[in-house]
C-alpha cells in the first residue's frame, strides 16, 4: 500500500513582521511610525508522506516546521503554494482534514484544565462523533500503552508533565486518526517517559497504520523512530532522506580509535585520515565505503602493538549540527 | 441533535467548572450583596427628598437595581477575554484544530457560565434582596415577555460586541486591551449602573445611537414599566437592528481573521 497522505507542493509563507526600534526613544518613536520587514518562513518546499510513515521533521529553532504543521492542520493560511491533506485541503475544509487528524504540541495541552482526565476524554468524543464502544476500545488500548487510567480521575491541573503528556496523547488518538502531528512530544520529559512516548509512536504506527510527523530536537526520538528524515533550515529542505542515507550522504566517515602499547606508529594509507595522536592513543578516521573496518584493523595490527580498539560511528548529533550549519 | 452535543458538553463543563472553586463562590455572592447594599443606600439618600426623579419613584428604582444585578450574571460572558488569552498564548491552534465552530464552543462556555452563575446567586441574592430593600414586582406580569425577549436581544449584543472585540485582537494585540475598553463603555452607558435618563439630554441623544443602551437599560425600563406599548416596539425592533448589524460585522471579521490567523509563541 502506497497512499499519498500529504502532499505539499511549492509551499511558502511569509510574514511581515514590525522591526521594533532599540530603547525608549525607539519605543516612542514606534508609537507613530513602524517599519516593516517582510520575513519568509518557509520558502517552497515540496514533499508527500505515505501511509504508515514515521517522518521526521527536524530542523533548529526558526526553521519554519511549526509554521508548516499549523499549514497542514489549516491553521494558518498559505502565502502561496498547495497542501493536501487526506484528500483535502486544510484551508478549504477544515473541518474535514481536522477529522481525520491528531495533532499534539508538547508545549501546550488540549486537555481542560480544571476537570478530570475523563471529561476531556469524553468531550472529544463528543466532538469527534465517536461511538460508545469504539471510545471504550481506544480508550482500553490506550490504557495498556500508556497507563492513562491510573490518572484518569485526577483534575488535569494536578497532572505531572509526564502523566499530562500521556493524557495529550491518548487524547490526540481518541477518533482513531489517519495522521499524527507530534511537535516535541518528548520536550521535558524523564527518561522513563520518553520510553513510554516512543513506544506508544511505535505501537500505533504498528497497530493502525497511523502515519505520523514528528518534530522534535531530540535525536534519539529521530534513530529510534523515524523511517525518514526531513531537514528544514531556514525555510528550506535541505535533506530528504532515511537517517542512514544521510548520515553517509554528510558524514560517509567513522573512526578508529587506537590504543597502543607504545607510541603509535606513522601510517600512510589510503582513504585513511589521522585525527589525532595523543601519547599512546591514535584515532584515525575512513572513508566506510573505501575502506573496510576488518581489512584497516588488520593493517594496523600488523604495524604495531594494539592493545585496545573500537570503531566509532558518526554521532547524529554532530552530523544534524552540521547540517544546520552549512 | 449529534452535531449539537459537543457544545452542550462544552456548555456543561463551563458550568461545572464555575463550580469548582469554593472561594470564588462565596467571594463572589458576598460582593455581589456588599455591592447591592452600597447601591441601595446610595439610592435611598439620593431619593431622600422624597417623589420622582425623570418619571421614576425609589421603588421603581430600587427595583431597577435589583433586576439590574441578577441581569449581570446572566450577561456574564468572557468571549473577548477568552479570545485575547488564546491568541496571546497562541492556544487558539488547539480550537483550530477541532471539527467544531469555535464561536459556536466560546458560546457554549459563556451561556454554560451564565446559567450556572444564575443557578448559584440567584436565589440566595433574591430571597436576600426580596427581605432586606424589597420584593422585585414587574409593574405589571405581562412586561414579563417582552422584558424575557429584549434581555435576550440584550445577551446577544453584549456577545456579539464582546466576539466582535475579542475577534480585534488577531490584528489589534500589540496596541492593548481592547477588552477593557469596551467593559467600561458598557459599564457607564448601558445603564447597568446608572440608567442614562438621569444623564443630560444631549449624552442621552447620543447614546441612543449606540448598541449600549439596549443591553441593560431597555430590558430593566419594561421590566419596572417606564416605557408604553409603543416604545417597547420600537426598543426590541432597534435591539433586532443592533443584533443583525453586529452580527453580520461578526461574521465579516471573524472570515477576515482566520485568513490572517498568527499564531503566537513557537
Amino acid at each position: 500500500m502506497n497512499q499519498t497522505v500529504i502532499s505539499v507542493s511549492d509551499l511558502v509563507k511569509t510574514y511581515q513582521v514590525t522591526k521594533k526600534r532599540p530603547g525608549l526613544r525607539g519605543s516612542l518613536v514606534g508609537l507613530f511610525r513602524r517599519e516593516r520587514e517582510t520575513f519568509t518562513a518557509v520558502d517552497h518546499i515540496s514533499f508527500q508522506v505515505s501511509r504508515g510513515e514515521i517522518v521526521g521533521y527536524i530542523g533548529p529553532n526558526g526553521a519554519g516546521k511549526s509554521t508548516t504543521i499549523k499549514m497542514m492542520c489549516g491553521i494558518l493560511t498559505p502565502t502561496s503554494g498547495s497542501i493536501e491533506v487526506c484528500g483535502h485541503s486544510p484551508q478549504q475544509d477544515r473541518k474535514q482534514v481536522v477529522q481525520h487528524l491528531g495533532v499534539v504540541f508538547g508545549q501546550r495541552s488540549q486537555l481542560q484544565w480544571d476537570l478530570r482526565l475523563g471529561e476531556s476524554f469524553e468531550l472529544l468524543k463528543r466532538i469527534y462523533c465517536v461511538e460508545d464502544s469504539a471510545f471504550r476500545a481506544t480508550l482500553d488500548r490506550m490504557d495498556r500503552i500508556l497507563g492513562i487510567r491510573a490518572f484518569i480521575d485526577q483534575p488535569v491541573r494536578q497532572l505531572s508533565l509526564g502523566q499530562r503528556m500521556r493524557g495529550d496523547l491518548a487524547a490526540a488518538m481518541l477518533h482513531s486518526p489517519q495522521l499524527l502531528f507530534l511537535d516535541e512530544p518528548t520536550i521535558g520529559l524523564d527518561v522513563e517517559v520518553k520510553h513510554a512516548v516512543r513506544d506508544f509512536i511505535k505501537e500505533i504506527n504498528a497497530e493502525f497504520e497511523t502515519t505520523i510527523i514528528l518534530t522534535t530536537h531530540d535525536l534519539a526520538d529521530i534513530s529510534e523512530l523515524c523511517s525518514r528524515i526531513i531537514i528544514l533550515s531556514e525555510g528550506k529542505i535541505i535533506e530528504d532522506d532515511s537517517l542512514d542515507a544521510i548520515i553517509r550522504k554528510v558524514s560517509p566517515y567513522r573512526r578508529l580509535v587506537l590504543d597502543f602499547a607504545s607510541t603509535p606508529p606513522e601510517l600512510h594509507l589510503d582513504g585513511v585520515e589521522t585525527e589525532s595522536r595523543e601519547g599512546n592513543r591514535l584515532i584515525l578516521r575512513f572513508d566506510r565505503d573505501r575502506v573496510p573496518a576488518a581489512k584497516l584493523i588488520s593493517d594496523v595490527t600488523s604495524r604495531g602493538a594494539v592493545r585496545d580498539l573500537r570503531v566509532v560511528e558518526p554521532d547524529i548529533e554532530d552530523i544534524i549540527r552540521g547540517i544546520y550549519r552549512s | 441533535m449529534k452535531r449539537l452535543q459537543p457544545y452542550l458538553y462544552y456548555l456543561k463543563i463551563s458550568a461545572q467548572k464555575k463550580l469548582t472553586y469554593r472561594f470564588d463562590i462565596w467571594s463572589g455572592l458576598f460582593s455581589a450583596a456588599l455591592l447591592l447594599f452600597i447601591e441601595v443606600f446610595l439610592w435611598r439618600s439620593l431619593y431622600s427628598g422624597g417623589g420622582t426623579v425623570s418619571g421614576v419613584n425609589l421603588s421603581e428604582m430600587l427595583t431597577y437595581l435589583i433586576v439590574s444585578l441578577f441581569l449581570r450574571y446572566l450577561f456574564s460572558y468572557s468571549v473577548d477575554e477568552n479570545l485575547r488569552h488564546s491568541i496571546i498564548r497562541g492556544d487558539i491552534a488547539l480550537d483550530f484544530i477541532k471539527p467544531v465552530s469555535i464561536y459556536g464552543i466560546y458560546l457554549a462556555q459563556d451561556i454554560g457560565t451564565a446559567l450556572s452563575g444564575l443557578c448559584i446567586f440567584f436565589l440566595p441574592l433574591f430571597l436576600l434582596a426580596s427581605v432586606a430593600i424589597q420584593f422585585p414586582f414587574p409593574a405589571a406580569p405581562v412586561l414579563l415577555i417582552p422584558f424575557f425577549v429584549s434581555a435576550i436581544f440584550g445577551y446577544l449584543i453584549l456577545w456579539l460586541l464582546g466576539a466582535l472585540v475579542g475577534t480585534l485582537n488577531f490584528w489589534l494585540l500589540k496596541f492593548g486591551n481592547f477588552g477593557m475598553v469596551q467593559q467600561i463603555l458598557i459599564m457607564l452607558f448601558s445603564g447597568a449602573y446608572v440608567p442614562i435618563w438621569f444623564f443630560p439630554e444631549w449624552i442621552q441623544r447620543i447614546l441612543n445611537c449606540l448598541p449600549f443602551v439596549y443591553t441593560y437599560q431597555l430590558p430593566i425600563g419594561i421590566y419596572i414599566g417606564r416605557y408604553g406599548t409603543g416604545e417597547i416596539l420600537w426598543g426590541l425592533g432597534v435591539q433586532l437592528f443592533w443584533v443583525v448589524l453586529l452580527f453580520v460585522l461578526f461574521q465579516i471579521v471573524s472570515r477576515r481573521a482566520q485568513k490572517k490567523v498568527l499564531v503566537q509563541g513557537g
